[in-house]
């Protein structure tokens, strides 16, 4: 038989659910939260660490000109090398809808059954498309057939809609050669990037069917893969570099070449920012809850200060009760963990479904890990008791005698303060107003832990959605810093002239400007060589790049050998700055700059640096070339720009001119979009969580606020407040309460935003994104903390205005 | 340690308990000030008690003159600003919180005026709930126990109401149930009819006679007059300090601050059986109010014998005639058995009737009568 102390907490649990759901409920957002993230982390993260590896990752992927297998006999022949395998990478174009193409990446693997690096997988059954009947595939796939990468399925549009295995596909060549390809199945990889990040769907076909495509049989890509595992990213640099030179002493260009830190998936990066953003949630909602938990609790231990006089008078030590209420929290916490667990095992389920996909690794085997299990317990447990354990000890500390005194109404007669005495002096206000606002300071300890929750809840979710308008700000930003519409860098300088005339008569282009663009090195003064970087030489008239200059100045025309170097050179050569002079080693030879200015770099820059065309060509002696052209086109839309750069390619082929790269503006925003929606979206579902929370706090702490006033609410009506009039009093005082917080939570999350963009930017890209204070999110909390306010104290005022006089002030 | 002893101990053979106190509850000197927003407050001002086993005290005065205060100290609800509080064995006003609270739990029951019983629990749960706080009486007894209190009480057949089902009577005889739970000594009772019609206050109040019968004590907080004189003994208590009670059953026309100003002016005095308390014919120069105890008058007769004129006992008082007139005393007064008196000198005598007309009319009037039935006598 339970103990009567102890049925006194299930009941009192039990007869005031409305309070036992609220308080489990904070403790349950907090377990929710930092659950499901871990959760759903813990499993993608240890697939994605088990996956990787099995793929044998290439140690270095050169980008060369085409060539036959006897340059892969060479290469394999070389000392430190384990093992070398071709591919090639065609684009085409596939038919969409009847009047739109979008494009498609072709790899050909050699040999399907012998491949050995970056190993390709037969996909079957695909969850994330079921209809696409992948378990019918045929793999490796026949001649003249593709099989489909899985990601490629993930975003609609890239593909003919409802194509299912066995379909066929209209492609178009480089060419222009109009072909069909039947869809064999689906393969897998693990060491490209999904394509949802290249924007484009990509397959796998046979070297038959890239001969029937192209006439050729030759690779333009080797893959390589180090004897020694041990070796460090730098070392693996150092012996692909030799490998690019041994290629070019044979007469082949090796435009890039790729080196990934070994051992690290290629979304390993964006996969720990979204870690960190996702904890970042985890972590506030806990803070959150604990708020919540602090709140309702002493709230709770208000309400209840007479029984604990009574169970002190008839002999309960203060043990015995402080014991009562950390059960009756831990029943709370359990109560909590009821509600959380289930539901956080279902949002890490979707959650790590969406991921999994996301990141193109397998779907993880759902399982649920007993140390994120023991993790949710501990939180549901401890949050509520360290949350809980001040508020119990202060309220059990009570004297007998004060416990049995406590009327409800001025039971701790408060002096009377500045405010209070500030606020009887403001004669405008009328008297029920006046006594609104001074009850709302009246308990100073209560108010300040109510604003604090909801400043807390307010402050994050517009900090949030200013990190999230900051993040579309800093695209535009970005688009605004490259101001042309297509870019082309080629393998070599060529003459500017030539170039110029094949882009110029193309229809559809407004502008064209020729950059110089080489390959440099850093020397060092002890001798070493820094990492490549990029080395524009943009005429001095330019109006095709706007840069953000975060110290000295942008080049001026009279400039000679000034140079205005990336802050990303800088964090990769930390012992220069503003006004040094640097040794760039261009071509084998060596020129000195002077640092006249430093700008941000923007995404997927890495070290960059911009120096005067004039005297970079007399220095260089390629006077009259250039290795980069930007052009302006007549429309500015993706679709149009994309043409421009397919007759551009095609007529620069034509002329024999080597294309290294090209890619329009379009291509820019669409990648980085892609990759800011998806963050922008964690936000936006981090800042309604937020709202959720906060709007949930608000609701409790206010209608908590009220209840416990409820004897004073019985006093003003046996003096004669009508109900509207209490219902006033305490609206006044809810809404007080609320826009109150607001503003403060305004004020903090000015700051604070900025804080968390800069987090963001640092996670995520290296950089601070532009900050821009999101006046939208203030406006929408405003909004929110105002209705609620008024929604969570009118409920509770009109129950109290219901009833009697007598029933209010009768004791308990 | 004291805190293990279950129960308070009788009187040890020396007649003393443990801090050479002589009475089961004894408040020596007791000061309690209370810090409120307008200044220092004294609730209590070195007040004294002593209440013996088995006596049935109410605890009489008006809002706010400390009545709450006195018994809270006994209680240990309270701690005096000064003085000490002797409960049986235990020194109260040094033990902590914790000490406190299981002390209180088995050796005190406490019934309040709001009944105070806890809301989500049902009747008998509330009567074991202080048996399970103490862990007194085996867990598996309890519910019986506190079923017969119940049963004592008239309550067992809603024994699993809660309290919110039962009228404010039966509330109380809940309340007091589960103050006998852990089956104290003593029971304290902060105005317990307070909150109830007259007959079901009385029904509570005849509760609280079969207990005194049973061997509790029982110091009860009551501005009910009428109910105060069916117990042993009343302590008056005004302004913070103890009325003498029979100066105020005596002189009823007296105000609070008259009875307390004689109250500090009275002594107490002890007459063993036949000793003479005053001698006719020589001069007497107090008034003695009688506690204990019975006087003969004793008249001189003309052949030298003796005359008894009148008895008086408890409640009456002797001496006014020769302190209104200054002369010797018209008769003999001695001791029947052991007598107790407390007596109030000539000049607090004259203070008492200088401030109070009406006293000194009734003084007045009473000596008449008694100088007519002197002269009758003769």
């Amino acid at each position: 038989m339970i103990a009567p102390r102890w049925r006194k907490i299930f009941r009192d649990l039990w007869s005031n659910k409305t309070r036992t759901l609220l308080v489990a409920l904070s403790i349950a957002v907090g377990v929710f939260g930092v659950g499901t993230v871990t959760h759903t982390f813990t499993i993608v993260q240890n697939e994605m660490m088990a996956a990787y590896p099995k793929s044998n990752p290439a140690s270095a992927t050169l980008y060369l000109d085409a060539f036959d297998d006897s340059l892969i006999q060479t290469v394999r022949r070389m000392p430190g090398i384990a093992d070398v395998e071709a591919r090639t990478a065609l684009n085409v174009r596939v038919r969409v809808a009847p009047d739109e193409w979008r494009p498609l990446g072709l790899y050909t693997i050699p040999d399907f059954n012998a491949s050995r690096i970056n190993k390709v997988w037969r996909q079957g059954f695909y969850e994330a498309a079921p209809a696409f009947g992948a378990e019918n595939g045929e793999y490796p796939p026949p001649d003249r057939a593709v099989a489909l990468e899985r990601s490629s399925l993930l975003i609609p549009g890239m593909l003919p809609p409802g194509v299912t295995v066995g379909d066929t596909l209209e492609i178009e060549t480089i060419a222009g050669q109009k072909r069909t390809l039947k869809i064999a199945g689906l393969a897998h990889e693990e060491t490209n990037f999904p394509a949802p990040f290249m924007n484009q769907a990509y397959g796998y076909i046979t070297l038959e069917t890239q001969e029937w495509l192209t006439g050729s049989r030759r690779s333009d890509q080797l893959m390589i893969i180090v004897a020694d595992k041990t070796l460090k990213q730098k070392e693996i640099n150092a012996l692909a570099e030799q490998v690019k030179t041994k290629i070019e002493s044979g007469g082949i260009t090796v435009y890039v070449v790729q080196v990934p830190e070994p051992g690290k998936h290629p979304l390993h990066d964006l996969f720990a920012a979204l870690l960190l953003l996702l904890n970042g949630l985890g972590f506030a909602s806990l803070l959150l809850s604990g708020f919540l938990v602090v709140n309702t609790i002493s709230a709770l231990l208000s309400q209840q200060v007479r029984q604990i006089g009574i169970m002190k008078a008839i002999g309960a030590r203060a043990r015995q009760v402080v014991g009562l209420y950390l059960v009756m929290i831990i029943l709370f916490g359990v109560l909590a963990l009821i509600i959380a667990i289930p539901l956080s095992i279902l949002a890490a389920g979707q959650l790590s479904l969406y991921l999994a996909g996301f990141i193109n690794v397998d779907f993880p085997a759902f399982t649920i890990p007993p140390n994120v299990l023991a993790l949710e317990i501990a939180i549901g447990m401890l949050v509520p008791i360290l949350a809980g354990l001040f508020p119990v000890i202060a309220g059990t500390r009570i004297t007998v005698r004060a416990a049995l005194n406590d009327y409800g109404i001025g039971s701790n007669t408060p002096k009377q303060g500045f405010i209070d005495r500030a606020l009887m002096r403001v004669r405008v206000l009328s008297r029920p107003t006046r006594l609104s606002l001074r009850n709302t300071f009246r308990r100073k300890a209560r108010l300040a832990l109510t604003l604090t929750t909801l400043i807390l809840g307010g402050a994050i979710f517009i900090s949030v959605m200013s990190a999230r308008s900051s993040m579309v700000q800093t695209v535009e930003d970005l688009l605004k810093y490259w101001q042309f519409d297509v870019l082309v860098q080629f393998a070599r300088p060529y003459r500017m002239e030539q170039l110029e005339q094949i882009a110029r008569a193309i229809p559809g282009v407004e502008r064209v400007e020729m950059w110089g663009l080489m390959n440099a090195r850093r020397m060092r003064a002890e001798g070493s060589e820094g990492g490549a970087i990029l080395l524009f030489a943009p005429t001095e008239a330019t109006r095709m790049i706007d840069p953000t200059i975060s110290q000295g100045r942008w080049l001026l025309p009279e400039d000679e050998n000034a140079i205005v170097v990336s802050n990303t050179f800088l964090t990769a050569e930390p012992d220069v700055k503003l006004g040094d002079t640097i040794i760039l080693k261009i071509q084998n030879r060596e020129y000195p700059w002077r640092i006249v200015g430093i700008c941000t770099a923007r995404f997927g820059a890495s070290g960059v640096a911009y120096v005067n065309y004039g005297y970079y060509a007399r220095a260089l002696n390629e006077v009259g070339r250039a290795g980069s052209l930007q052009l302006v086109t007549t429309q500015h839309d993706p679709e149009y720009q994309a043409k421009i750069k397919r007759d551009l390619d095609e007529q620069l082929k034509k002329q024999g001119v080597r294309v290294g790269f090209s890619m329009t503006s379009g291509d820019i925003r669409t990648q980085n979009e892609m990759f800011f929606n998806i963050i922008a979206g964690l936000l936006i579902v981090m800042a309604i969580l937020m709202a959720l929370v906060g709007g949930l706090g608000l609701m409790g702490t206010m209608s908590l606020n009220v209840l416990e006033r409820t004897r004073e609410i019985g006093v003003m009506r046996a003096v004669g407040a009508s109900n509207g009039a209490v219902r006033r009093v305490i609206m006044i005082e809810g809404l007080f309460i609320g826009i109150l917080s607001g503003l403060i939570a305004i004020a903090i999350a000015f700051p604070l935003g900025k804080l968390i963009a800069e987090g963001i930017g640092a996670a995520l890209f290296e950089q601070s994104l532009s900050y821009e204070f999101s006046l939208f999110g203030a406006t929408l909390w405003m909004i929110i903390v105002i209705l609620l306010s008024a929604l969570a104290s009118v409920l509770p005022a009109h129950n109290a205005s219901r009833m009697t006089v007598r029933e209010i002030l009768a004791y308990d | 340690m004291f805190w293990k002893r279950n129960k308070l101990n009788l009187k040890s053979n020396d007649n003393l308990y443990e801090h050479g106190n002589e009475h089961l509850i004894e408040i020596r000197g007791v000061t309690k000030t209370f810090q409120t927003a307008a200044g220092a407050f004294p609730a209590l001002k070195n007040v004294d008690l002593r209440v013996d086993h088995s006596e049935f005290v109410a605890v009489i005065g008006k809002s706010g003159s400390g009545k709450s205060t006195l018994i809270n100290m006994i209680a240990g609800i309270d701690r005096p600003t000064a003085g000490q509080v002797y409960v049986g064995d235990t020194a109260v006003h040094k033990l902590n919180e914790g000490q406190m609270a299981v002390w209180r739990g088995k050796n005190l029951g406490i019934v309040f005026q709001f009944f105070q019983l806890l809301p989500t629990l049902t009747l008998v749960e509330n009567v074991m709930l202080p048996m399970d706080f103490c862990n007194v009486h085996k867990s598996n007894e309890r519910e019986k126990i506190a079923m017969h209190l119940l049963d004592q009480m008239e309550m067992a057949d809603h024994a699993h109401k809660l309290p919110s089902g039962i009228s404010g009577g039966q509330q109380q005889r809940v309340a007091i149930a589960r103050a006998l739970a852990n089956d104290p000594p003593i029971l304290i009772a902060d105005e317990p009819t307070g909150n109830l019609d007259s007959r079901t206050a009385d029904s509570v109040f005849e509760l609280f006679e079969a207990l005194v019968k049973q061997g509790k004590t029982i110091l009860m907080v009551t501005h009910d007059r009428d109910l105060a004189k069916r117990v042993t003994r009343s302590v008056i208590i005004a302004d913070g300090e103890i009325i003498e009670e029979s100066l105020a059953r005596v002189f009823a026309a007296l105000s609070s601050a008259q009875l307390i100003a004689a109250t500090h002016k009275a002594d107490p005095e002890r007459y063993a059986p036949g000793a003479i308390i005053i001698e006719q014919g020589k001069p007497n120069d107090h008034l003695h109010v009688i506690l204990k105890g019975a006087i003969e008058v004793v008249k001189r007769q003309a052949d030298g014998s003796d005359l008894v004129v009148a008895t008086m006992r408890p409640g009456q008082y002797f001496g006014e005639i020769e302190m209104l007139s200054g002369a010797p005393s018209i008769a003999t007064i001695r001791a029947v058995d052991d007598v107790e008196t407390v007596m109030l000198d000539q000049v607090a005598f004259q203070k008492m009737i200088g401030e109070s007309q009406t006293t000194r009319a009734e003084i007045d009037r009473i000596a008449q009568q008694r100088l007519a039935e002197n002269r009758g006598a003769r």
